[in-house]
């Protein structure tokens, strides 16, 4: 110490070090900083929590209150139970389009057009994957039922699903020329709508004759 | 001589066609609310409403073919099964049901009739005709390659065709009207919530509009045929390829709209106060004609 104070008298020393002694161990801020701390990282959030939760004026559990909810485990609550959903869904998105992948045709994109365009045809077009997924899969069914069918019946349903296949491809390559167009997204999205209810029509008419 | 001969080769073939027949004569108890479910696969079928508690089932049938039916008063079921014999196997039903019974009929290569019907009705048939005359409460009615033809205002009208031409000479608040490649024709009554839509198929609105309809028109490639109510207010969006008959008395032909900026027209201004029916017609390579 004395080579830290070379300065000072043993008297000055020793009071210094009382004065230090005598310091509290920590000192406070003069405003508590965390709750504005506490709110940025909130705006910042994906999924808001309660609020009530990181509240910075409410009341501090009592200890008791705190042991209690030690016991129940972490709090369930809507949002992290929408969160849990969400990713459950995305799973079983992903491994069921892995699981179907060779089954699902993919149209080709022909127009040519620019980067920004590219990637707006992209993000329109994955929009349309579960269309194809459920068509896909009636297709499967109806064909495993197809020998169920009457010649005249099969070709009146395969010359229906040559039409709307058609307009589909039509639809689509007007989408790809014209990514933003709200309107031809709908004119696409009701082509497949139609697809997925005739498919279904015609399955309901192969299960009848299989019965 | 010829005469003669020509005359008994008649006999003999009438002779032989009712022999390759069986009749068909069946009757069950139902309430007046049951429910009907009857098959035929090929022939036609015929289902009249009475007012009568029971089901009566006539008609005939080719040889080797089996009728079933069984049920109780709530519920019966019934149908022609077996694929018979010779190039006139079929099957050919009338069946009279308690007119506010709910009806489900199925049929493939099957004319299907109904007539007098106000209870729920569904109707499917593949390449047959389907024809409805009534107005059932609910009216479920498709036919894949027949024409689907229906004569009343239904309460709820869901019909169907593939590449069948669908014809309704009637009016109803709601009614959802979808065909492939077929033409789909409303006429003789007023439309109120409705909504119409084919891949190819054209489609004609000749009908009236009631002062708070709201219709949906949408198709792929079939142009679109609307007649302009001459006293309802209306207002129409067309989202098209070309419109004709905008002026109506003139026949103007006008562009249409860009897909961004579908057009807008007003038919008969509305009272204060009031409010316009509602159109909305879009098809991606067709056009459309106003007509009044």
């Amino acid at each position: 110490m004395n080579d830290l104070t070379p300065d000072l008298t043993p008297d000055e020393t020793r009071r210094l070090r009382d004065a230090v002694a005598a310091l509290p161990e920590s000192v406070d801020p003069e405003r508590d900083l965390w709750p504005d701390i506490r709110e940025r990282i909130e705006a910042t959030r994906v999924v808001a929590l309660p609020r009530e939760q990181f509240a910075p004026h409410a009341p501090r559990a009592q200890p008791a209150q705190s042991a209690q909810s030690a016991h129940r485990g972490p709090r369930v609550t809507w949002p992290r139970l929408a969160a849990a959903a969400a990713v459950l869904v995305l799973a079983s998105v992903a491994l069921t389009r892995w699981m179907t992948e060779p089954a699902v045709q993919t149209m080709v994109v022909a127009p040519a057009m620019d980067s920004a365009g590219t990637a707006r045809a992209a993000v329109s077009f994955a929009s349309f994957d579960s269309f194809e997924r459920t068509a896909a899969d009636l297709s499967a069914t109806l064909d495993r039922r197809a020998g169920q069918l009457d010649p005249a019946t099969r070709a009146v349903l395969e010359r229906s699903l040559r039409t709307i296949d058609q307009a589909i491809a039509e639809a689509r390559e007007a989408l790809a020329a014209d990514p933003a167009s709200a309107a031809m997204r709908g004119f696409v999205e009701s082509v497949y709508r139609q697809k997925v209810d005739f498919l279904r029509r015609a399955n309901d008419v192969a299960a009848l004759r299989g019965t | 001589m010829r005469t003669l001969l020509t005359g008994l080769l008649g006999a003999a073939l009438a002779l032989s066609s009712a022999g390759a027949q069986q009749p068909v004569d069946r009757r069950f108890a139902l309430s007046a609310t049951g429910f009907v479910k009857m098959y035929n696969f090929t022939g036609s079928i015929r289902v009249v409403g009475w007012d009568k508690d029971s089901v009566v089932v006539a008609g005939t049938m080719a040889r080797g073919m089996r009728f079933f039916g069984g049920g109780s008063r709530e519920a019966v079921k019934l149908g022609v099964e077996g694929e018979g014999s010779g190039a006139d196997a079929t099957a050919d039903l009338v069946v009279h049901v308690p007119a506010t019974a709910n009806v489900w009929v199925r049929g493939a290569a099957t004319t299907i009739t109904v007539e007098g019907l106000i209870g729920s009705v569904d109707i499917g048939s593949v390449a047959g005709a389907v024809r409805i005359t009534g107005a059932p409460r609910e009216l479920f009615a498709e036919t894949m390659d027949g024409t689907l033809e229906i004569v009343g205002s239904p309460g709820v009208l869901r019909a169907k065709t593939a590449t069948g031409a669908l014809r309704w000479r009637g009016g109803g608040a709601e009614a959802t009207l979808t065909s492939v490649s077929g033409e789909v024709t409303t006429d003789g009554g007023s439309l109120g919530r409705a909504r119409v839509e084919t891949v190819s198929g054209n489609v004609l609105l000749l009908g009236a509009l009631r002062p708070d309809a709201s219709v949906t028109v949408e198709s792929h490639s079939g142009s679109v045929t609307l007649r302009v109510p001459r006293d309802v207010p209306m207002r129409l969006t067309a989202d098209v390829v070309s419109i004709s008959g905008v002026g109506i008395a003139g026949k103007a032909t006008a562009p249409a709209g860009r897909r961004s900026d579908p057009r807008l027209l007003d038919y008969n201004k509305p009272k204060p106060g009031g409010r316009a029916a509602e159109v909305s017609v879009r098809s991606f390579k067709g056009g459309m004609e106003l007509r009044q």
